[in-house]
């Protein structure tokens, strides 16, 4: 008896789970598969020249092509099963430690970025690459989610806090740890997590005069310190302003090169001629003068109006997440997304000075796109607890 | 406990700033997006130009070597060398003022060019930056070694102190020239190369073997902005042994000039083969060209004349030059072809060594009166004195034996009327009755030689059949194709391609001509100490304004047991009074003869005897 009934409420509560999780976002999944598919073309497009004439690459054409595909599978399955885990997840404390799982998320990463200053892989003059067996894995992609996860974290536990300075201070002051440890080889990434935060923050904060003022004030101090700082700095502004003449714009008047004579529809899918050697690692950062090459203006009108729509479906999940937690989660993602996709459009077109960041998705790069691809899971997984639909 | 606090929300304050920072997000992209739209409109054409520009800088095109041609003892008869061009760049010469007088100073020493004739050049194109010297054009890398020592020098010199001047605006290109350097030798054979395609001869039906192809240098810059570079080799071209002897063909074309220079003629045409295996040894005429410079056309024409001619009248010239006599040019053989319709007959038992025909001087055939040559009565005839006194009527009666049918599959298994399928281009086919005009006046004629055209090759290709015992060869002019490595890629050792009269067949025609050298019309081909065999021919020539004139030739063979060497000389229009004797001919072959048959190894009977 007492077993039938017991049979019989978790069945409605079954029957419940399954109306009330009926939601879940396959216009976003579409449309990131969608994505990776491009940037796959895209890097096949802009890497095998290189990849054939060079030894290093046992002269296949394909061979960026191929890891970057492996990588976009396990990505993609590690989406597909983040998002049907309840986002929740991150707020539960872990046995043993008893802190949550945000919590150690955020302590592993530092932790991980700590590890990289010391037996990091020296790769281009820089510490960035972590080698475990066969895998090199970039941590400060991880550390990008680990922020992401631990200042929705800290603004989910007291809201009220982000209406003051103060509480942006405090949320800083925490955020300081990762930013400083990838800021020493890493500067750019560094900045993407800075503007990360402070985007969450913003959206979090029912004042924003204090942001405005932050930002200008910000903006002269940066300014001060690139005009007064090192040499190093100093010559990116000048690169920048004198792209042309400067001997060391050559990657950025390169990439210049290659839109212009783009033109309005572009020289068509692989007959960019500026990947033949002259853009140095065209798969990388500089992969969007590439799709402006081959596609022209067209090409590039697609390819933001793709982000566009990526962002869009990111924003009604934050606006129709069940709770702050998953809304904050979602604004970061979102933040992440379009902070790289503009950081990196800028560099190409030479709208900023230079500094390395991979356009998501579609730049070569195995850490990247996992990771990218895990925090789409994390959205979808919220957009699965919607309620309603 | 937990479930009780409320949830937080995402509240509306937070929904509006959410929309701005998408908003702000949106209208950031539609700013790169106008900013793209910027440096289409404003850069595309300056940044298109540069694109393509600097595609050479980084990526460069690696020289091959066009392969050899060697004649069959190994002498080159046309070879690839590297040579250099020296070009330089007004532009970079008058801009560059610091290293501008040290350049032409260096160019002036080194190439021995007059100061103020260079200066001249640079200031008339002053925003030229690519010009090539045209006296300095083809240097060897003996002309040019001062020069690099120089540079180098200069740049050694720069590298410790900067202030010290380099060469700018001054380069050297590098190509291969194409050589030959037996001149004239064999032209029709060899021929020539334009723009990096074979030109008449063997340069041109084998230009896919000789021709290499282009390796390439790639260059890219890696992440530090070092340019790498990544070599994909050059493939040299094959190289390919004639087998012309060009002793043989030197003797020979050496021989036509004195005989042109001493009688005179339309045309002399000689071809020299091995009966054994239809390799050409010799093909010669009359009309030589120097390949070093072929399309100077003062071997047959006077300067004055070349000035007065028209383009398209110096284009007619300059192929009638290029032209290879033996394969191309098609005439009516006359008195030669009869060993083909005795050989036939022969084959065919349409007459025997022994049968018997009379001829006396002239006879009627259809509405037309065919004789034989000066009216001459032979009397009675047997296929061997018909051969010996070249009997136009005994030789129509063995034809009308044949039949139809029968001489219209002969000529085909001789293979008049088509091509030999010799391995140069523009051969001609000739022509000759079809079956169903082979009427009883066609197969007269045609019985000696008249009113059908054929090539040389066409006639010694079948002519060497009826003499080796009935093997048609395919006639060829290459021997090897050889590569890099000195490996053999293909070769032609003679290919059997028919079966055109037996074996018995064949040593009855070689007794008959060696008779007709020995005591016939062709007694002036003998050559001290040697057994030879042939036939002569007179040809009318037929046409308006051809009115006495002839074709005289000589078909032969030696030595007769065992024939290594056969011999087609061709006379065309002698310029003497009375044309019509083939001892032009046969003179002229047994001087050719007696000069080349040491060369290919046939020695006479008198130097076995000794």
């Amino acid at each position: 008896m007492a077993r039938a009934v017991t049979e019989r409420a978790k069945r409605a509560r079954r029957q419940e789970k399954l109306k009330s999780h009926n939601y879940y976002d396959y216009s976003l999944l579409i449309l990131v598969m969608f994505i990776v598919a491009f940037g796959l073309v895209m890097i096949y497009s802009s890497s095998s020249y290189t990849a054939q004439i060079s030894s290093k690459y046992n002269n296949d054409a394909a061979y960026f092509l191929k890891r970057q595909a492996a990588c976009s599978i396990i990505g993609i399955f590690a989406m597909l099963a983040i998002s049907k885990i309840n986002y929740r997840i991150l707020l539960k404390r872990l046995p043993v430690i008893r802190i949550t799982f945000a919590s150690f998320m955020f302590i592993f990463a530092c932790l991980l970025q700590l590890v990289v200053l010391f037996v990091g892989v020296d790769l281009n003059g820089a510490k960035r690459w972590l080698k475990i067996g066969p895998l090199q894995l970039q941590p400060s992609e991880i550390t990008k989610v680990a922020v992401i996860v631990f200042t929705a974290y800290i603004i989910y536990l007291a809201p009220k806090m982000m209406d003051t300075f103060r509480g942006y201070i405090k949320v800083m002051i925490f955020m300081a740890i990762p930013i400083a440890l990838v800021g020493k080889e890493n500067m750019s990434t560094a900045i993407v997590l800075f503007l990360v935060t402070t985007g969450i923050c913003f959206v979090a904060s029912r004042k924003k005069m204090f942001y405005v003022i932050a930002f200008i004030s910000g903006t002269v101090l940066g300014g001060l310190y690139l005009m007064l700082g090192d040499a190093f700095r100093m010559q990116r502004i000048d690169i920048w302003l004198n792209v042309e003449t400067h001997p060391k714009g050559y990657q950025i008047l390169q990439g210049l090169y290659a839109i212009a004579s783009g033109g309005l529809f572009g020289t068509g899918l692989g007959e960019s001629m500026q990947k033949l050697g002259f853009i140095p690692e065209s798969y990388n950062d500089m992969i969007f003068s590439i799709v402006c090459e081959e596609l022209g203006l067209c090409g590039a009108i697609i390819v933001v109006i793709l982000f566009i729509l990526l962002l869009w479906r990111i924003f009604t999940i934050a606006i129709n997440a069940p709770d702050l937690y998953g809304s904050l989660l979602c604004v970061g993602v979102l933040a992440h997304i379009a902070v790289q996709v503009i950081i990196n459009i800028a560099v190409v077109t030479n709208s900023i000075p230079s500094t390395g960041i991979p356009l998501p998705f579609i730049s070569y790069g195995g850490t990247s796109v996992v990771i990218l691809l895990a925090e789409m899971g994390m959205v979808l997984s919220v957009s699965n607890q919607i309620k309603g639909y | 406990m937990r479930r009780k606090k409320p949830i937080k929300k995402f509240s509306l304050k937070m929904k509006k700033t959410l929309i701005a920072v998408m908003f702000a997000v949106v209208v950031i992209f539609i700013g790169l997006l106008f900013r793209i739209f910027n440096i289409i409109e404003n850069d595309s054409d300056k940044y298109t130009k540069k694109v393509l520009s600097q595609q050479t800088y980084v990526s460069s095109n690696l020289l091959y070597k066009r392969g050899e041609i060697r004649d069959r003892n190994g002498t080159v008869m046309a070879i690839s060398v590297k040579v250099y061009d020296l070009v330089i760049s007004p532009k970079t010469l008058i801009e560059d003022e610091n290293n501008r007088d040290f350049s032409i100073q260096t160019v002036t020493d080194c190439f021995g060019i007059d100061r103020a004739e260079l200066e001249q050049i640079i200031n008339s194109k002053p925003d030229s930056q690519y010009h090539v010297i045209t006296e300095k054009k083809g240097m060897t890398s003996d002309e040019i070694s001062a020069f690099e020592e120089a540079r180098e020098k200069a740049k050694e010199a720069a590298s410790k102190d900067s202030d010290s001047p380099v060469i700018t605006g001054v380069w050297l290109e590098e190509r291969y020239a194409r050589k030959y350097p037996l001149g004239e030798t064999a032209c029709n054979i060899i021929g020539f190369v334009d723009n990096d395609q074979g030109n008449n001869g063997i340069e041109e039906y084998y230009n896919s073997e000789l021709t290499g192809s282009y390796g390439r240098e790639y260059g890219y810059f890696d992440a530090e902005l070092n340019l790498q570079r990544t070599i994909k080799p050059a493939v040299d071209g094959n190289n390919i042994v004639s087998t012309i002897d060009a002793n043989v063909q030197r003797i020979v074309e050496k021989q036509i000039n004195k005989q042109m220079k001493d009688m005179g003629a339309e045309n002399i045409a000689v071809m020299v083969m091995n009966p054994n295996n239809g390799e050409i040894l010799a093909m010669a005429s009359d009309t030589l060209y120097d390949l070093n410079n072929p399309r100077n056309l003062s071997s047959m024409f006077t300067e004055d004349e070349i000035e007065h001619m028209s383009d398209e009248e110096k284009a007619t010239a300059l192929n009638e030059m290029w032209k290879t006599f033996g394969i191309s040019h098609t005439y009516e053989p006359g008195s030669t072809f009869k060993p083909f319709i005795v050989a036939a007959a022969l084959d065919e038992a349409a007459t025997n060594p022994n049968a018997t025909y009379v001829c006396n001087g002239k006879t009627q055939v259809g509405e037309y009166e065919i004789g034989c040559a000066n009216r001459t009565v032979h009397g009675t005839v047997t296929p061997k004195t018909i051969l010996m006194q070249s009997c136009n009527l005994g030789v129509m009666q063995i034809a009308a034996g044949l039949g139809r049918k029968q001489f219209y599959r002969y000529m085909n298994l001789y293979g008049f009327g088509s091509r030999t399928g010799i391995d140069l281009n523009r051969e001609e086919k000739g022509i000759i009755h079809p079956e169903s005009e082979l009427n009883t006046v066609e197969i007269a004629t045609s019985s000696f030689g008249q009113t059908q055209n054929v090539t040389m090759v066409q006639m010694l290709s079948a002519f060497c059949s009826l003499i080796n015992g009935g093997k048609y060869y395919a006639p060829h002019v290459v021997k090897e194709i050889i590569n890099e490595q000195n490996a053999v890629v293909k070769s032609n050792s003679g290919e059997i391609v028919k079966q055109t009269v037996t074996e018995h067949t064949s040593s009855l025609i070689r007794e008959y001509l060696k008779e007709t050298v020995e005591a016939g019309t062709a007694v002036d081909a003998k050559v001290e100490g040697y057994d030879i065999g042939g036939k002569t021919g007179t040809a009318e020539k037929h046409g308006a304004d051809q009115e006495g004139n002839y074709i005289v030739s000589f078909i032969g063979f030696a030595p007769t047991d065992n024939p290594q060497v056969a011999i087609y000389v061709l006379i065309d229009q002698p310029a003497v009074d009375d044309q019509a004797h083939s001892s032009y001919a046969t003179k002229f072959a047994s001087k050719i003869m007696k000069k080349i048959l040491p060369f290919l190894g046939v020695y006479g009977e008198a130097k076995s005897a000794e």
